[in-house]
């Protein structure tokens, strides 16, 4: 699959124009067949986004563990979040620095794991699917602890600590939710060998 | 059966397979096996270096794709290697006696 350029997103935006004009008119039956193609199409991109090989750095188990952390970065950024005055200068720099980690998280994690906990059944054979599910129930725990957490804050709200806002915390642990899977198995994930992709 | 154990290295399966020098000696890739038993490349890698054990299903569609039975490709001991089984095997006097 080739890296999403101007020129590209701008022709394949074309490409959906045409296809939504051609379904317009089309009988029930040429609607159906237009579906196919574009889920067929879907799968093909999809495959092609798993199978394209990982750039080196990715393929090194600290860098992967690293880049596993960066789920809690929304969480701890959240929380942090929480006990600053809303719209005040930190709180906006806190909650930036969030996002980003999110935004990293959502790219990074997944093509670490190759969309490993994203994908269909269907796209994985017994040993992926196998880790996908020591993943997502690690996952479950690492979820366990955040609302744990949220829960503590929200007993502790008055008598011990004052929470300015509840926004940037509970989208935090929603977006470490979001996070969650791809880290677990990025952490998990077993070194390939070099020619395993041969 | 994957996995990693307390210090760090990665757990070996309790299942023994011949599947690298079978490929080999069939002159298989990696991808073209996966293809046919229907996994990923991966995970022929993760067999061959004995960091996964196949379900039964997969085992035997291994064996059906190479033609041997179970007992040749899988074993729960070590394999002896097939060089010196073939020696014996061709030699009639193994204690060097006429």
């Amino acid at each position: 699959m080739t890296e999403p350029t101007a020129g590209g997103l701008r022709s394949r935006l074309q490409h959906h124009r045409e296809v939504l004009a051609a379904a317009k008119d089309a009988t029930p039956q040429e609607r159906r067949a237009i579906l196919d193609a574009i889920r067929a199409d879907q799968d093909d991109r999809r495959r092609a986004r798993r199978t394209r090989p990982l750039p080196r750095w990715l393929t090194r188990p600290g860098a992967r563990r690293a880049l596993a952390a960066v789920a809690v970065v929304p969480f701890a950024c959240g929380t942090v979040g929480a006990y600053l005055a809303p719209e005040s200068l930190p709180a906006l720099a806190v909650q930036g620095v969030g996002l980003v980690g999110l935004a990293a998280g959502l790219t990074l994690l997944r093509r670490a794991t190759r969309l490993l906990t994203e994908v269909p059944d269907g796209d994985l054979d017994e040993r992926e699917l196998g880790e996908r599910d020591r993943a997502l129930g690690a996952a479950y725990v690492l979820l366990f602890c955040c609302v744990g957490v949220l829960a503590l804050a929200a007993l502790a709200d008055g008598p011990l600590l004052d929470v300015r806002a509840w926004e940037p915390m509970v989208l935090g642990t929603l977006f470490t939710a979001l996070l969650l899977p791809s880290a677990a198995a990025a952490w998990r994930w077993s070194d390939p060998d070099e020619d395993d992709d041969l | 059966m994957t996995g990693k154990d307390k210090r760090g290295t990665r757990k070996k399966t309790a299942v023994y397979n011949r599947l690298a020098v079978l490929r080999a000696e069939r002159g298989v890739s990696r991808a073209d096996l996966a293809a046919a038993v229907g996994v990923n490349p991966q995970t022929i890698g993760f067999l061959e270096r004995g960091d996964y054990g196949p379900s039964a299903e997969l085992a035997l569609r291994i064996c059906e794709y190479f033609g041997l039975p179970f007992e040749a490709v899988f074993s729960l001991r070590p394999f002896t290697p097939m060089s010196s089984q073939l020696y014996r095997s061709a030699d009639p006097h193994p204690g060097g006696q006429p």
